[in-house]
This record gives structure tokens, sequence and C-alpha cells, in this order.
């Protein structure tokens, strides 16, 4: 028997736009109509029952997916198969209001089952292009595994726990044997999410697949990869008895983070940039989750929604954005580079205090973050109309964070001896930056832009290791069309 | 005797040049994908790119077969188009016949495609679309200088970095063994394209009496790019500089073909297989292609009854109203609006010029190196006006935005920011396109712009101006007001917005142009040489800048920037007119493209205008679709026929034009550049994957503003989007060569055409049709002669 909560009930507003069959405009409005109930819904239940995590993101869906629809009824006139785009993105959003509503393992399975079947169906939008039959294909590879991650991850903690409740999974448990099972099975969840968020090396399948039309890869971006995150900010108690994770997060998390930012600017078009940077952003808010700062997590996942909807939706203005950027920043010396990163983490660690002085409870993020954010912040520590620029940014984040602390729990993670590691990792890469800023014709750097070009074929790597082992069958193309979206 | 080693060389050369250049998406203007091929007549043209690219000149024939029974096209004019490509059955005949010729298996061009093993990481590609993903991806790093933050160093030339490329990266197969053979015939290759061709040439041996087709057909597998370092070329050539970009490009793709050349030559080996096809390949005989004569027939169904309607009508040469002249840019668009200028102040006259009113400049903002030219692709910019620089926002802001690690920072302290826009952009505004949101270097006022021009000093003004004036048709008399219309139009979050504007601008708006202009004319001192040089303007004469928004149909009076009180109340006096004569123009648009039919005026214009504002249309307007016709002719010719927007119109009076140099420079720049536009809509429609850049919905941006994918990658598109030509049932371009219609006697149009011989040839090769106005019948120029049109 399965718990749903009333949030799950928001699913069954949008089985009407997935397995209703109105003429077209009705079709449009019947599923901008579900949004916006949706939404309506999701805000009400805050009022009722107080802001909870799941709510808030519940709304974000809903609210993503109105900007979306209305974007899409104007944007696919004139198309073949729009009754079908509205019949996958209402199975879409019924999956993801399972796996953000749900309580237990079968639930989120069912969910996370749901929105990838749908999306192979967006992902397939134009059947006749083979590049998109090879994209979906490697979505469908790559949700297969996390499946069958999840099944086994979610078999062993059950069975561990004797509960198919997220509520149970964290109970005390005596037999150590029963506490390996469990942690194994946190780790493949865990490994799971990684495929799920696209972390490196399984990113191929999020970076390959702009062969649907725009809306279609702003919902993947902004929607359908951050519900890893959301799973992991469900599980948290789960995570602090299985101590494994933390480390696996942080580091698989950070380094995703670091090296698809590197790869990020290398990319020539605008929407593999974009993919990339989702691909980055989704690795830094793991490593949020390995921190153990759930509350920071949830703010990422909200805001990157936001910024990468946007982003997509209007990636066709880029020309114009083209026109109106300024020219590359000026090569500053490696010292000067040094100095304006210092001036960052200062500036936030400045921050920091001031905001402890004032508040009684004041937020307290760990070392970690307080470097890369920090570092973040250097080009803008340049003159001083940036400083006071930076500071009001380290204003924003505290009072954002401060304000999601109070949604959310945040509970112990990866030790100060891993934060380092990371923040190492990060400072170095920062440094590197600095220096092939001001080195570009040198050996290394040319090597170096080569690989990053190449995405440091981690991608080539994944598909012939996936194709060894017959996880991709390849060949028959038409395989892809076959297996069409899910049946109504 | 010709040099083994020289014959390749000129091959190249022609492969390249057969090649046409494509424009940047910030200047997208039209031009003509065909251009490298015009000096081949249109049904030659045709075989040769069927031979060599698959694509043809022409739609289905079923296409053609409903307008037929629907009587688009009459049997007269199938009958007509028959003759002309000389077939001999009679039309019941033909139409019986079958339909299904004998489909040729395509013969097998590059030694690449004949490879059955399966390509790419995971072996399901074929080698052509893993050697053109491989190249596209190496071009796009090296060409852009606008995307990515981190860029090839650029010491070496093109085919260098691609070499270098190809040895690191690890080598698309799935097969093990080749793997290994690939990297070392890599490490083999030379490190010089001049060393490769001659590398290549040795390895595959061509016959040199294929070699330039085989060339073409090598460039044509990543034809977007080869376009892109075409119009490389054509800078450099318009600069007077040299660029080697397309041989280096067909180094690229001649390794290729090396590296994936199995080295077995004994008979029934794929390299023989390939020599064969080669040898077998017939020269070019035109060939009865049914499609083709139902594609001529389809012209003269449009183009006869609009032509034989020109010689009964009026020919008297041009009046200059006396209150008002208005002159509009020779863009089909232009066209409705004139009539309905001319329908609401019937004392009113105009006259068609192209948009950039012969003022040749080119932009060069305040502290930047690189111009921007806003002129016909075909000329080179003769001066240079300084604007102020673009604003740019807070350049920290722009860096922070951008640096790698950064990222996290900006969307966990400013991502949220971005929901007010998601909304904002929810909710069109449905108010005018101003200026800066229709020309993205202007920083919101106008003014500033203005000031580009002020650099030329005034002998320089009026000798531009002697030579302007009276082309435009002003000369003897001046009105009280003459109205200079450019126009521009806007569109939002779309790639190609700048495939709508002005070609003649350079794929800008006309504005900037207008506003010089009525600058100048304005200034006393002008004005005094101008009288000097015989052409008295009268002081109650003002000069207003005009925008016309091609996608609400608005006609916006630009601010002048004289302080003249004058100017201000003629322009408010206008007002009203001017509503007046856009409401007309407008009222065309109800009842089509989804807009209602019982639309009042406000209503409809704040619905065209929120198309323009909407990040999600991707028809914001029709453009330049339907284009057929180009007639150079007083206005009188055309002043009572509806030519519903399908026609570019050029002022000309052959009676002020005795030496032909005035026509000569008509044939030379606008019916060119029509020329071009009307083979870009062309294009798109009957070879859209070649020429037409495919879906807006999967558009992304490359480099900034060189061109876009379809999708994640592959070659660069070019050419128009199926959006801009289909409307989700129909094409909304009907693929039809220009019909110029000239209205001069046959001895002085001989006298241009022989001055221009590029133009001689484009008619005589059958791109575009020539005709005349004899008296009260038409005539059209056919092998050499004049002969009574066929209408």
């Amino acid at each position: 028997m399965l718990l749903l909560s009333e949030h799950a009930l928001i699913a069954l507003l949008w089985l009407l736009p997935a397995i209703g069959t109105p003429a077209l405009p009705r079709h449009w409005w019947l599923a901008q109509a579900s949004a916006a109930a949706g939404a309506l819904a999701a805000t009400l239940l805050m009022v009722a029952k107080g802001v909870q995590p799941a709510l808030l993101f519940q709304l974000l869906i809903q609210l993503l997916a109105w900007v979306i629809l209305r974007f899409s009824v104007r944007y696919l006139s004139g198309e073949q198969g729009q009754a079908r785009y509205l019949k996958a993105i209402g199975w879409l959003l019924v999956g993801s209001t399972l796996v953000v509503a749900s309580r237990d393992w079968p639930t989120l399975l069912g969910g996370w089952l749901l929105t990838s079947r749908a999306l192979h169906s967006l992902l397939t939008f134009y059947p006749s292009r083979p590049q998109a039959g090879i994209a979906a294909r490697r979505e469908a590879v790559a949700s297969r595994l996390a499946e069958l991650c999840l099944v086994l991850g979610a078999l062993l903690i059950a069975g561990a726990v004797g509960s198919l409740h997220f509520a149970d999974a964290a109970q005390p448990l005596a037999e150590p044997l029963r506490q390996a099972a469990r942690a194994l099975g946190a780790v493949l969840v865990v490994c799971c999410v990684l495929l799920k968020a696209a972390q490196l090396p399984f990113h191929g399948w999020l970076t390959q697949v702009m062969e649907a039309p725009t809306p279609v890869s702003a919902l993947l971006h902004a929607g359908v990869v951050n519900l890893g995150g959301m799973v992991l900010i469900k599980l948290a108690p789960l995570w602090s008895v299985a101590p494994a994770t933390a480390w696996l997060l942080t580091l698989w998390g950070g380094v995703t983070a670091g090296l698809a930012c590197w790869v990020m600017q290398t990319r020539i078009s605008i929407k593999l940039r974009l993919a990339w940077s989702t691909c980055a952003q989704m690795g830094f808010m793991l490593m949020e989750c390995g921190l153990g700062q759930y509350s920071l997590a949830l703010l990422h996942l909200v805001a990157h929604s936001i910024y990468k909807a946007h982003a997509f939706l209007s990636s066709g203005s880029q020309v114009r954005t083209t026109i109106r950027q300024s020219a590359s920043a000026q090569a500053n010396s490696v010292w000067r580079h040094l100095a304006s990163g210092i001036a960052g983490i200062a500036l936030l660690v400045a921050s920091l205090q001031a905001w402890s002085y004032a508040l009684a409870h004041p937020v307290q993020p760990p070392l970690l973050l307080v470097v890369v954010i920090g570092l973040g912040l250097a080009p803008l520590c340049q003159r001083l109309r940036g400083y006071v620029l930076a500071l009001a940014l380290c204003q924003a984040y505290l009072l954002l964070h401060s304000l999601f602390a109070r949604l959310q729990t945040d509970h112990a993670g990866a030790p100060l001896s891993c934060q380092l590691l990371v923040a190492l990792f990060f400072a170095a890469l920062y440094l590197l930056q600095g220096w092939l800023v001001r080195h570009p014709g040198h050996r290394l750097s040319q090597r170096l832009y080569a690989l990053a070009f190449g995405g440091l074929y981690l991608d080539e790597w994944w598909v012939r290791a996936t194709v060894r082992s017959r996880l991709a069958i390849p060949g028959n193309p038409a395989l892809s069309g076959a297996q069409g979206g899910p049946r109504s | 005797m010709t040099r083994p080693d020289l014959d390749w060389q000129t091959a190249a050369i022609e492969a390249a040049n057969r090649i046409a250049p494509s424009w940047p998406l910030d200047s997208l203007l039209a031009s003509s994908p065909y251009w490298g091929l015009r000096d081949k007549p249109f049904a030659q043209a045709h075989d040769y790119l069927h031979r060599l690219a698959g694509s043809g000149l022409h739609l289905d024939e079923t296409h053609y077969r409903r307008q037929y029974d629907s009587g688009l096209i009459s049997p007269r004019h199938l009958a007509a188009a028959m003759r002309e490509y000389g077939e001999t059955l009679s039309p019941e005949q033909w139409l019986l016949a079958s339909a299904n010729k004998p489909s040729q298996g395509s013969a097998a061009l590059l030694l690449s495609d004949l490879r059955p093993d399966p390509a790419g990481h995971a072996g399901v590609q074929a080698w052509r679309q893993v050697v053109t993903q491989q190249i596209s991806q190496c071009c796009a790093a090296w060409f852009d200088h606008d995307q990515a933050d981190w860029q090839p160093d650029r010491q070496r030339n093109l085919y260098q970095s691609w070499l270098e490329e190809m040895a690191i990266q690890p080598v698309p197969t799935p097969d093990a063994r080749l793997k290994q053979r690939l990297q070392g015939a890599i490490a083999g290759l030379p490190e010089d394209h001049d060393r490769l061709f001659q590398h290549a040439l040795a390895q595959l041996q061509p016959a040199n009496r294929w070699l330039d087709d085989w060339f073409y057909a090598l460039l044509l597998r990543n034809s977007g790019w080869a376009a892109w370092c075409r119009y490389q070329l054509w800078q450099a050539e318009l600069a007077g500089k040299r660029c080697s970009l397309l041989q280096e490009l067909l180094a690229m793709q001649l390794a290729w073909e090396c590296l994936l050349d199995d080295g077995q030559r004994e008979s029934g080996s794929r390299w023989h297989r390939w020599q064969a096809d080669w040898s077998e390949t017939a020269p070019t005989t035109p060939a009865g292609n049914r499609e083709l004569i139902w594609q001529r027939a389809a012209e003269l169904a449009t183009h006869a009854p609009l032509l034989a309607a020109l010689p009964r009508q009026d020919a008297q040469p041009v009046r200059i109203g006396r209150e008002l002249h208005a002159v509009f840019c020779i863009d089909v668009r232009s066209e409705p609006m004139r009539r309905a200028l001319e329908q609401v102040i019937p004392e009113a006259s105009s006259a068609g010029f192209a948009g950039f009113f012969g003022l040749p400049l080119a932009i060069r903002f305040a502290g930047e190196t690189r111009t921007q030219p806003r002129l016909p692709g075909l000329l080179a910019p003769s001066w240079e006006a300084l604007a102020p620089p673009v604003e740019k926002g807070l350049e920290e802001w722009s860096h922070f935005q951008r640096a790698p690690l950064s990222s996290f920072t900006l969307v966990e302290s400013a991502g949220l920011t971005k929901a007010g826009k998601l909304l904002r952009k929810a909710f069109p505004r449905k108010t005018r396109a101003t200026l800066a949101e229709v020309d993205p270097w202007l920083n919101g006022e106008d003014e500033a712009m203005v000031s580009a021009g002020r650099q030329l000093d005034t002998g320089t003004i009026v000798s531009v101006l002697t030579t302007l004036l009276p082309a435009m048709g002003l000369g003897a008399d001046f009105p009280r007001t003459v109205l200079l219309i450019g126009h521009a139009s806007h569109s939002s979050n779309n790639p190609q917005a700048s495939a709508l504007q002005c070609g003649a601008c350079g794929g800008h708006g006309g504005h900037l142009h207008v506003l010089l202009l009525s600058d100048w004319l304005q200034r006393p001192a002008v004005r005094e040489g101008l009288a000097a040089a015989g052409l008295a303007i009268p002081s109650d004469t003002v000069f207003l800048p005009v925008l016309h928004l091609t996608h609400s149909d608005e006609l916006h009076l630009l601010p002048a920037s004289s302080p003249d009180p004058a100017l201000r109340q003629r322009a408010e006096a206008l007002r009203p007119v001017l509503d007046q004569v856009e409401r007309r123009a407008r009222a065309r648009r109800a009842g089509i493209d989804g807009v209602p039919d019982h639309l009042d005026d406000a209503a409809l214009l704040a619905l065209l205008r929120q198309k323009g504002h909407h990040w999600a249309e991707t028809r914001p307007e029709w453009g330049l679709t339907n284009n057929a016709f180009f007639i150079a002719a007083p206005r009188a010719r055309t002043a009572q026929l509806d030519l519903g927007g399908r026609a570019f119109l050029q002022e000309y009076d052959w009676r002020q034009d005795a030496d032909a140099s005035r026509l000569t420079g008509i044939l030379a720049g606008p019916l060119v550049v029509a020329h071009w536009i009307n083979m870009q809509y062309f294009a798109s429609v009957v070879d859209p994957t070649r020429f037409g850049s495919g879906n807006k919905l999967l558009h992304n941006v490359v480099g900034g503003r060189i061109g876009v994918f379809e999708g994640n990658s592959g070659d660069l598109r070019i050419g128009l989007s199926w959006q801009s030509v289909h409307d989700g049932s129909r094409w909304r371009h009907e693929p039809l060569r220009l019909a110029a219609c000239i209205d001069a006697p046959a001895d002085l149009i001989e006298q241009a055409l022989a001055r221009q011989p590029d133009v001689a040839r484009l008619v005589a090769n059958r791109w575009l049709h020539l005709y005349r106005i004899a008296e009260d019948q038409l005539e059209q120029w056919r092998e050499g002669d004049w002969h009574a049109a066929e209408l």
C-alpha cells in the first residue's frame, strides 16, 4: 500500500492533458490550466501546512511548466505532433510530481519511470531525425542504469529496515549486516542520482540532446535533472547514517562542477554551453548535499531552475547578447589574479562575520563553500564599483541562505579532510585559469584547450564502455522510434 | 603543356568559386546560394547540382500538378514552358506520360561514402555524418570569436589546427584495428595544406577531367562552412586581400578521403568502383526534366497576367506631387504601403529607390577596430561613419557572468532575479518597437547616430547628393515635403532577425541612412552647394526621415536632428494622414496568419506589434516571401495595379538617361540585389536541407553571430528557416525566378547589358527573365535578341 500525500494529487491534474484528446486549442488550454491549478493547489497547501521543501519545489515546477507551455503554444504553431507534445508533457509532469511528492520507494521509482518514458517521447519529437534517435537512446541507457541502481538500492534499504517508507530508512539498526546492506543501498541510490543528474562521465545523455524543440530543453534542464537533487534532500536523514555517501557526493559533485565549467568555456554554441553549465551546476548542488547543506542545495535547485529556464527560452537572443557583450577580461598578472581571489573570499568571510553579530542563529556555510563562492566573486574584485557589487551579492547570498535554512534543516556532511581536498582542487583550477589567460600560446595551454574542447573525451570513453558491455546495442535506429512514449 | 601540379590548383580555385558566400547572423543580407553557378545555364546548373549534390531547382511534381488541377497553372502556360524546353510531346500526352522517370541510383562521388562499416564511437553513424561533424566542430572553434571564453590558439592556420585536433582526439570508430591504422595515417599527414593536396592526389589518383567537380562535391560535404569561408574570401576580395580558407577546408576534406581509403586497388575494390562512377558520369546535357518544365509553367502563370497588364498602363513621365513626395526602398514590402499612401493622398507622388539611398557607408564604433558595412553586400564601403560605442553595461559584471568558477556564485545569489524576467516575457508588450529594439547597435536614443555623418565635408556631401536627388526623381520640381522612408523589422529572440531587415543596408534597418540624408538636406550650406550645382531646393521644402516598421506596417516619423521648428510642425501636421496610410496598408493583414477577420485597427496593430515583442514568435512577418517581379519604370506604369507585395519597384525614366548610365547602375546594383533575395528565398524552398537553415525550433546559435546549427551539431546551416517560408500547411513562397521588366528602348537596355557582362550572363543563363515594355506590347530578351513575350 502506497502512502500518497495530498501533494501527489496534483499529479491527477496533469493526467488531464496526458490522457485527454480534445481539439488542439482546448488541449493547450487544458495543459496551461493544469499548470496554473497545480500552482494554486501547491500554494494553498503551503498556506495550510506550512512551507515545505517538496511543496515549494512543486510550486516551482508548476510555474515553470506554465511559462514553458505559454511559450510553446506560440513557438510550436504550425508544427505536426502538438498533441503528442502535450501528452508527453502531461506524463512528464505526472512523473515529476510523483517523484517530488514521493514518500516511499515504489512511488519514487514509478515517478521516475514515467518521466523517463515521457522524456523519451519528447526527445524524439522529430522522429525522422537520426540524431534525435541516438540522443533518445543515450538517455534511455542512462535512465535504465539509474533505475537499476535505484531498484537494487531500494531493495537493500527496504530489506534492511523492513519498510518501504523514506521515513523509516534512517532508523537505528543494530545488526552490522543490516547496516552494511543499508549503506550499500544508500550508495546505489546515490549512484542513481549521479546518473540522473548527468554527472561526469555520464553527462552525454544531457549534453547531446539538443535535437528536440527549445522548450523541451528548458524543461529538461530546469526541471527533470533537478529531481535527483530533490530526492537527495528528501532522504537527508539516510545520508547521515551512511557516511560513505557524503564522500561520494562531495568528491564526485565537486570534481564534476569544476571540470564541467571548464569544458563549458570552450563550447562554441549557446545551447551546448548551457548544457555543460547545467552539468556543472548539478555537480555543485550534489556537492552541497554531500556537505549536508540541504538548505543551500534547495536554494540552488530553485535558483538554477529559474535561471536555466530563462537562459534556454531566450537562447535565440544570443546574437543580440553577443553584440552587446563586453570584450573578454584583460589578462591580469597571476599575482593580481590571486589577490582578487583572496579578496573575494575575504569579502564573503567579512560578510559572514557581520551577519553572525547581527543574528542569533547565523548561517554557517562550510569551508569548501566559502572558498568556491568567494573565488566566484573574484572577477568583480577589480575596481571599487565591482567591490560594491560583490559585497551586495554576498548579502543577497547570505540572506537567501538564511531564508532557506528556515525551510530545510542541514545535517552534518563530509568531513574537513574531504572538504580540504575539493577546496584545493577548486583553488588549483582558479590559479590555473589565471595562468592560462596569461599564457594562451603556451604548449600546456594548447594541450589543455584541446582536452577541454573534446569534453575531456569522457563521453567517448563512456559510449565505448556502454557499447562494449552491450548496454547500448549499436545499429537499428528504428529501435528508438519503436519504444515510443508512454501509452495513454 | 601544363604542369600537373598546376591543374589541381586551378581545379581547387574553380571549385571554391562555385561556392556562394553566406553572411553572418548579425548582418544576414540575402544572397544567392547559386551565385557560384551563374556561369552555367539554369537547367544545366540543375543537372549539375542534381548529379553532385542530389539537389534540384524545383519542387516536387505533385506540387505543380496540384496547381495545374486547381487552375493556377493553365494549359497555355504549360504548353509555353514545354516549347521553351523543346519538349515535342503534346501537353495531353506529356501529362499522361509517366511522372516516374527512371531514378538513377546516385553516383558514389566520394570514396568514403562507399565504406560499409559503421562510424562514430558507438558505431551508429555513417562516415559522412562523422566527417561533417568533425570538420564542423573544428571550423566552429576556429572561427568563433564571441561565444567561447576560451579559444584555440590561432597562430597556425585552419588546416594545421584541424590536424592538431585530429592527432589528439579519439578516432571515431568502434573498430579497434581501424582505429590503430587511422592513428598511424593521421600522424603521416603533411603539415601544410598544399602538400596535403599532392599527397592526396598521389594516393587517390583522380583524373584531371573531373578534378574540379570532385573538389566541389567534397566542399559540399560541409557546404555551410564552405559558404562561411567563401564569405571570408568575399570580404577579403572587397578589401583587396588574399584568403586561402577554402583551400584549407578542401584539404581537410581530402585528408579524410585519404584516411578512409582502404588502399585496395584491384578491380572490384571500392576505389575501382569510385573511379568508374566518375568516369561514367556523362557530361551534363540539358535533360528534358519534367519538374523544370513545371517550374517554368508556374513562373509563366504568375508572371504573365501582371506583365501583360504593364504595357497597357499610362506611361506618363514622373510628376512630382506639389505637396508630398515619398521615396521608398525597392523592397517588395514597400509596394503595398506605397499604394496605400497614393490612395489616401491622391496628389502625392512616390518613388522606389534602394534602401541605402546610395550612401556607401560603414559604421565604425568609437574605440573599436572592426567596421560594420551598411550597404549591399556587392559593394565595399567607401566611407566610414564614426558612431558612439555600444553601451555594454558594467564590465566587471559581464566578466563575472562569464567566468567559469563564478557561475555558482551567480546562480545562488542572483539566479532568482530571472523569475521576474520569465514572468515579464510571458506577457509581451504591445508598444511600438523602439529604434534600439530594431537595431542592437543603438544605445536607446537615436540622435547620437546621426552625428555619424558629421565628419563628411560639405563638398563631398553635395557631390553625393547631386547624383542622388535626380535618381530619386527630384531635380526639376521639389514638393513642400519629401518623405525619406527606410524600413526595419522587429522580432524578439530570433537569431535570424537581421534577415528581415533591409538587404540594401547590409541586413540592418534603414533608419541611419534616412536620418543622415534628411540631416544633410536640411543644412543651409549643403543647400547652397546644391543650388550652385543647379539643384535649387525651395526654402519651404523639408525632408523628413521616416521608418517603415514592416512587422507592424507602421510609418514611424523619426525625430529629425535639425532644430528647425518648421520640421516638427510639418511632421505633426502629417501624422494623422500617415496614420490613415498605415491603417490602410495594415488592413490586408487581417484574416490571415491566425489574425481574426473582424479586428478593428487598434487591436490589429496591437497584435502585430506584439508579434514583434513575443519571444516565442517564429513568424513575426513574412519578409520578402513571394517576391517575383522587378520593375524599373516610372511609377505611372504600376500605380493602377495591385502588385500584391511581390514586386521590387525601381524608379526609372529612360528619357532622362540618354547614355544609359543610370540603367547600367540599376542593372549592376538593385537588380542583382533583388536577384540575390529572389534566389535566397527560392533556394530555401526548393533545397531546404542544403540552402535552408531548417527548423527554428532547433536552432542553436554558433559562435555568437556566425550562424546556426540545427540541433546539437552537424554542419553550419545557411539560408532561411522552414518557418520563414512555410506556415505549417503550405509554402508561403512560390519558388519563381525574377521577371525583370524595364521600361526603356531596346538599344538603351542592350547598351547597359553590354557594360554589365555579369548581368548579361545572368539573363542569358536564365537565372532571371528580362522583359521590356515596347510600345503596347512586351518583349523578352532571349538568345541575344528581343522576342515578343509569350504571355
